[in-house]
């Protein structure tokens, strides 16, 4: 089953809504093209949204593709290639 | 007991197990023989166990040896060490002292890095320690790379997975002496000049020996569990390390796979009924914040002897809330967090509690403290600070508290914490002058701020300004260079200093803008740190000129800033970003919060809890 960006976005909202729930609104609006450095996550953070993200489409996410990630389109992207 | 008690002290008394050896090399061999069954379990990223025996780690360091020497390297070479699968790392850090080189472990790129400030430092490192050939796992290939070049000393870079093929265990490999240099430990310090600490098999003997018998360790019956970076000394020397010279049984999961899912640690505990596990503090909350009632119905964590935690300041309520938890609800002994002081210049621990121990703090007159450094009770409602205690000296060292002019202070006063006994390093390479001064009258010189009453030490601060961020040491002066260099900063007034944070500390920018500086500056700062620096700023301050605090000679006063910051007084004028600032503090409910809260932010600010500098990092 595929998924539409919109609904992998969604994923990475709850997924941010779980780890830093204050953080969450920075995503309401958010285009692809919106930097991961500017959702204000540490990257402790960021990496259990990852987490999240895996768990709830149970995919997986290779450690040595997360340092090219930049910003929201590109994690769409790789969810999207790892399905 | 401790009359004159200026310096804590532990007699040599032996309470665990010997060491069946006192180096890794002849620990690997005889090992198999003691403990035919025990060894490592790996956990990878997707949580599948593997068991590697001891005899299976003779094995397989062996033959790792005999592909170093097969690239042409000999004794004596340094081999850096970029290695991310735990399983591999192993293997390669063990061979690599079996085949008599130097193993330098390095941090791989973080997964989410600033590439460009990784791979400077990288080169500086390898530079620095003279690296002749460095290990990595395949997938890095590609990003370091470009390392080659700018590094002369280099001769080439070898995938891991070449040296981990099949090859015939190598015999005849050179026997190591207590004194020969067994690995370079790099702190996680300064990015413009690191050092790279060395340590001996007899200083790594020494204080594996010390944990062993400060923390009663069995080697037929302890298990203990990290997911600690291996190229840290926490991981490294605490569980690899310790572990293959004891013989206890060591389970090892990915960092990452904790950062991912962080309840796959006590979940792995209660899995492998581990008996021992270390992290740095924001763990624990992190730990007790993700672990929701599934979770909590099914755990069983009544195998945990020892929940150990350093690297960074202890914050006492981070503690409570762990044990209250999870002895509630998972039968946790409330004894088991352990608060660890220890540093690389000192192979790794210098105190802890011990075992059967409460975890304890103080509870000290704030403001007898910051005036004199003298611990005193408070008398009821005066704001006081909490100090955590990291227990005692582990056995056979010392740990004592010297004045400015380098004068023993008596108990129960804030000085300098320096360190002695055999665990104490040889110092940094090729760096005579920075080795003189930490180890000056034959004690190490911690740069941390504490005391010791009671044989206990305190660690309440630091004697420099460095600022710990998510395990890394920073440089105020460096980071302050950085933001000097954006256009409309007023060169040379920038302060940089850390406040607590929920987990970790947050890092605070105050400078002074230019009248013509662009609107969104903090934005450019913000960025200019996290590309140059791979740091998160927490805030900046935007100031107008003359607003910092400087001296009647002009120079910056760090510590006053931060001050000002914490009681909510140096002015601010930009846009504030994320981050509580102290004056939200104030008005919210019953003084008696009031109080808790104004005491738990000066108690951060004030009380570093356990760890100064990056030791256990």
């Amino acid at each position: 089953m595929s998924m539409s960006d919109d609904q992998i976005l969604a994923v990475l909202r709850d997924g941010v809504a779980e780890v830093a729930p204050r953080k969450a609104a920075a995503l309401d609006h958010a285009s692809p093209a919106m930097a991961l450095a500017d959702l204000g996550l540490d990257s402790v953070s960021l990496m259990e949204v990852f987490g999240y993200l895996e768990e709830t489409l149970d995919i997986y996410l290779p450690e040595e593709k997360l340092p090219e990630l930049r910003t929201l389109g590109d994690v769409i992207a790789l969810v999207k290639a790892t399905r | 007991m401790n009359a004159p008690n200026i310096t804590s002290t532990d007699a040599p008394v032996r309470t665990g197990q010997r060491l069946v050896a006192q180096t890794l090399t002849e620990a690997l061999d005889r090992m198999p023989e003691i403990r035919p069954e025990g060894g490592y379990t790996f956990i990878d990223m997707k949580g599948e166990q593997r068991h590697v025996t001891y005899g299976e780690m003779n094995t397989r360091t062996r033959a790792f040896a005999g592909h170093l020497m097969d690239q042409g390297l000999t004794v004596g070479d340094r081999v850096g060490l970029i290695v991310v699968e735990p399983e591999d790392f192993v293997v390669a850090f063990l061979g690599t002292i079996r085949a008599g080189m130097v193993p330098v472990p390095l941090y791989p790129p973080m997964a989410l890095g600033e590439l460009d400030a990784y791979l400077a430092r990288l080169g500086r490192i390898l530079t620095k320690g003279e690296v002749k050939a460095l290990v990595s796992s395949k997938m890095l290939d590609k990003i370091i790379w470009g390392v080659m070049a700018k590094v002369p000393c280099l001769k080439g870079i070898i995938a891991v997975e070449k040296l981990l093929e099949p090859r015939e265990a190598a015999t005849d490999l050179p026997i190591p002496a207590p004194d020969d240099l067994c690995f370079l430990q790099y702190t996680s310090g300064s990015t413009s000049d690191p050092k790279g600490v060395m340590v001996q098999h007899q200083h790594l003997a020494a204080n594996c020996q010390a944990m062993v018998d400060h923390l009663h360790m069995d080697r037929f019956t302890d298990r203990a569990f990290a997911w600690l970076p291996l190229y840290h000394d926490m991981g490294l020397i605490g569980f690899v390390i310790t572990g293959t010279m004891h013989g206890f049984d060591i389970v090892l999961m990915p960092t990452l796979r904790f950062l991912k899912r962080p309840n796959a640690w006590l979940q792995g505990i209660h899995d492998t009924r581990s008996t021992v596990t270390f992290c740095p503090p924001f763990a624990l909350s992190l730990a007790a914040r993700r672990a929701k009632e599934p979770q909590l119905e099914q755990w069983d964590l009544s195998s945990l002897r020892l929940v150990g935690v350093g690297a960074e300041p202890i914050h006492p309520e981070g503690v409570r809330q762990f044990t209250d938890l999870f002895a509630e609800r998972c039968g946790m002994s409330r004894k088991v967090v352990t608060p660890a002081y220890g540093m690389a210049e000192a192979t790794l621990a210098m105190a802890m509690k011990r075992p059967h121990r409460d975890f304890s703090t103080r509870v000290v007159d704030a403001a007898t403290f910051e005036a004199t450094g003298h611990v005193t009770t408070a008398e009821a409602g005066a704001v006081v600070l909490e100090h955590v205690s990291c227990g005692h000296p582990v056995p056979g060292h010392a740990v004592r508290a010297v004045g400015p002019n380098g004068e023993v202070l008596p108990e129960g006063v804030q000085g300098e914490l320096c360190f002695k006994g055999p665990s104490a390093t040889a110092g940094y390479l090729n760096q005579p002058e920075a080795t003189a001064e930490a180890f000056k009258g034959g004690w190490l010189h911690t740069g941390d701020l504490g005391y010791v009453l009671d044989g206990e030490v305190f660690v309440t601060g630091r004697l420099k300004d460095l600022i710990i961020l998510n395990g890394r040491n920073l440089h105020p002066q460096s980071l302050e260079w950085t933001v000097g260099q954006v256009e409309g900063v007023r060169k040379g007034n920038v302060i940089c200093f850390s406040v607590p944070g929920e987990d970790t500390e947050d890092l605070i920018v105050a400078l002074e803008a230019m009248p013509d500086a662009p609107e969104d500056l903090d934005e450019i700062v913000r960025d200019r740190l996290r590309r140059a620096e791979g740091v998160p700023v927490a805030e900046v301050l935007v100031l107008q000129k003359g607003q910092l605090p400087k001296t009647s000679s002009g120079k910056l006063q760090r510590r006053k800033a931060r001050q000002l910051y914490l009681d909510g007084e140096l002015s601010r004028q930009g846009s504030r970003a994320q981050g509580q600032g102290p004056g939200s503090l104030a008005g919210k409910a019953t003084l008696a919060r009031h109080v808790v809260r104004s005491t738990w932010a000066r108690v951060k600010h004030q009380a570093r809890g356990a760890m100064g500098r990056g030791a256990f990092s």
